[in-house]
């Protein structure tokens, strides 16, 4: 399977107590993605322990506190630690969200989705060229789950997202299960939200799982928070974006609790290779090449 | 007081001296490990593919020998009476793969002290593997540079002392006798350069260890909810990365027992009570408890 999928990778966030594991089952993982904040504020040293894992496995380094949705700019100093980890890590790519994170000086403790206007879209353009112009290379933008439609936004959110990362020239981080919850929070096939993302700008895609909140009230809503395992249907529309894009994608599975046996973990990387394989397997019937079984 | 003499100096200028003369030393001792060393690339999923080459690492063959007993204590393959050490199965060397845990399992066929098992040829053997493999990964010192850092040990102690000697003596043909605060300097610096050059870890080695400790160190900080039993690897993992001190008694009982812990330190890890055990290893300094924000991400539900 794995020879397969070429230059798509699939790995898993590195969490401090799924360490022990992570390290022991290195073989099943292709890549792994790592909190920035987690690491910007350690000593040298200790950092230097993360330039060693990714030695041995690409890393991806996820910030999660810069607040790059905003009309605010993005804190000069933390875009400082940013590249200085990056230097020293020497990461696959680094990634932020369209988020914002705080207010003022008030820091929210939320990855916040943003009002979905023209002012943030030039908010988020000049973050993203500041980011750029300090740590040397553009993040790779995620799109969040919201459980509210931001309000005073005069766009939709696949809009608002593509006009971002067409206009800064910036790869996507595709979380499908964001999208999913999104598709089925506010009344949008997820099929049909995804196909409206910027497909051809995704590089890396995050898979997790998530549960109902007030599932018997009559708005329900489906909660990303990574505690359990990824669905059925995320895969299904991880299959798909293999099938609509070309290029090699990075799929990282998040799980920040809950955790079961890691076993089940492997077994879900393992799915998603599947799908990506059953996507690229599509992709290329689609274009007339009959692939040998 | 003849200013190129510094041995016609008084106290508080010699003293300064004399703690030059030790950094130069200690400062020379460090660059001459590292002199010419091509920086060994180790994998570390080699490393914790077998936690006992970690542990063996971090401080010894000995040590790897007492982090395998602990895994197979709390896998049950092994009893403990308060006394000695058995075999639940006969069959059980079958259940295992690293030679260490065969050997032992071996050895423990009839019931065997701690002590006894510590010394016991095969499983000595066995554990000495680890080093030989350590130091042709570069992460030992191989003989040749063990020969060189002896030599190195001797000639640097053989210099603080008589030049302390030498300063003692002139201090006393000259009826002073106030020489406490020169013994201890030399007390400490013969010290710091036994500790620089008698453990053979080279830097690359300490390296992999500071790195496996911060990439654990979540572990370290939830021991105490470690799972029992062997169900996972996460306690032996932070076993043979912290040391034997750091699991708690109330989730590893047989412990208690085995390894008897001297006193807790500040950190709420432990020191044993054999020779050797090492946790001024176990617990030293890289570790930089806390310092993760735990990325502000989990359970927010929306990233």
């Amino acid at each position: 399977m794995r020879e397969r999928l070429m230059n798509d990778r699939v790995g898993l966030g590195w969490r401090g107590e799924l360490s022990a594991s992570i390290l022991e089952r290195l073989d099943a993982i292709d890549v792994l993605e790592v909190i920035a904040e987690d690491w910007l504020h350690a000593p040298r040293r200790e950092q230097r322990a993360l330039r060693a894992l990714a030695m041995e496995r690409p890393v991806v380094l996820h910030g999660v506190a810069l607040g790059m949705a905003s009309s605010l700019p993005a804190e000069e100093r933390r875009l400082e630690r940013m590249a200085r980890l990056v230097d020293l890590v020497r990461p696959l790519a680094w990634s932020e969200h369209l988020a914002f994170v705080r207010a003022a000086d008030i820091e929210i403790g939320h990855l916040a989705a943003a009002p979905r206007t023209e002012a943030t879209i030039e908010g988020t353009l000049a973050n993203l060229h500041r980011a750029s112009r300090v740590v040397g290379v553009l993040p790779a933008m995620e799109n969040i789950a919201t459980l509210i439609d931001p309000p005073a936004s005069s766009m939709d959110e696949s809009e608002w997202t593509c006009r971002i990362v067409r206009q800064s020239g910036a790869p996507m981080l595709l979380d499908l299960h964001n999208l999913y919850a999104n598709g089925l929070n506010f009344g949008t096939e997820p099929g049909e939200l995804l196909a409206r993302m910027p497909l051809d700008r995704v590089t890396m895609v995050h898979l997790s799982g998530g549960r109902w909140l007030h599932p018997r009230e009559c708005a329900p809503r489906l909660l990303d928070d990574h505690l359990h395992d990824v669905p059925d249907p995320v895969f299904g529309l991880l299959e798909t974006l293999a099938a609509a894009t070309a290029a090699p994608l990075t799929v990282i599975i998040e799980r920040d609790g809950r955790y079961p046996d890691f076993a089940v973990i492997v077994r879900q990387l393992e799915r998603a290779r599947e799908a990506l394989a059953a996507g690229r397997g599509r992709a290329r019937i689609a274009s007339g090449v009959r692939v040998a079984a | 007081m003849n200013p190129l003499n510094p041995f016609s100096w008084n106290g508080p200028a010699f003293l300064g001296f004399y703690a030059a003369l030790a950094l130069a030393i200690l400062g020379y001792c460090w660059l001459r490990t590292r002199w010419g060393r091509e920086e060994p690339k180790v994998k570390l999923a080699e490393m914790t593919a077998d936690p006992y080459r970690i542990a063996c690492l971090r401080d010894g063959e000995n040590e790897a020998i007492r982090v395998a007993l602990f895994n197979l204590l709390d896998r049950g393959l092994l009893r403990f009476n308060g006394l000695a050490l058995t075999a639940t199965r006969t069959d059980s060397a079958a259940l295992v793969r690293r030679s260490l845990d065969v050997k032992i399992l071996e050895a423990c066929r009839a019931p065997k002290t701690r002590d006894q098992l510590m010394e016991h040829a095969a499983v000595r053997a066995a554990a000495r593997a680890y080093g030989r493999e350590l130091a042709v990964k570069g992460l030992f010192a191989r003989a040749d540079e063990e020969g060189m850092r002896t030599r190195l040990m001797f000639t640097a102690w053989a210099v603080l002392g008589v030049v302390a000697g030498a300063k003692v003596a002139v201090a006393i043909s000259q009826g002073q006798l106030r020489i406490g605060f020169l013994l201890i300097a030399a007390g400490v610096s013969c010290y710091l350069v036994f500790k620089m050059l008698a453990r053979p870890i080279t830097p690359a080695g300490a390296q992999v260890i500071r790195n496996l400790r911060s990439l654990v160190k979540r572990l370290r900080e939830r021991v105490g909810s470690l799972a029992s039993g062997g169900e996972t690897n996460e306690a032996l993992l932070v076993a043979s990365v912290y040391g034997l001190g750091i699991l708690p008694f109330s989730a590893f009982p047989f412990l208690e027992g085995l390894f008897p812990r001297r006193a807790t330190n500040a950190e709420g890890a432990s020191n044993f009570e054999i020779s050797g055990c090492g946790t001024s290893s176990s617990c030293d300094g890289s570790s930089g408890c806390g310092g993760s924000c735990g990325g502000g991400c989990g359970g927010c539900g929306s990233d």
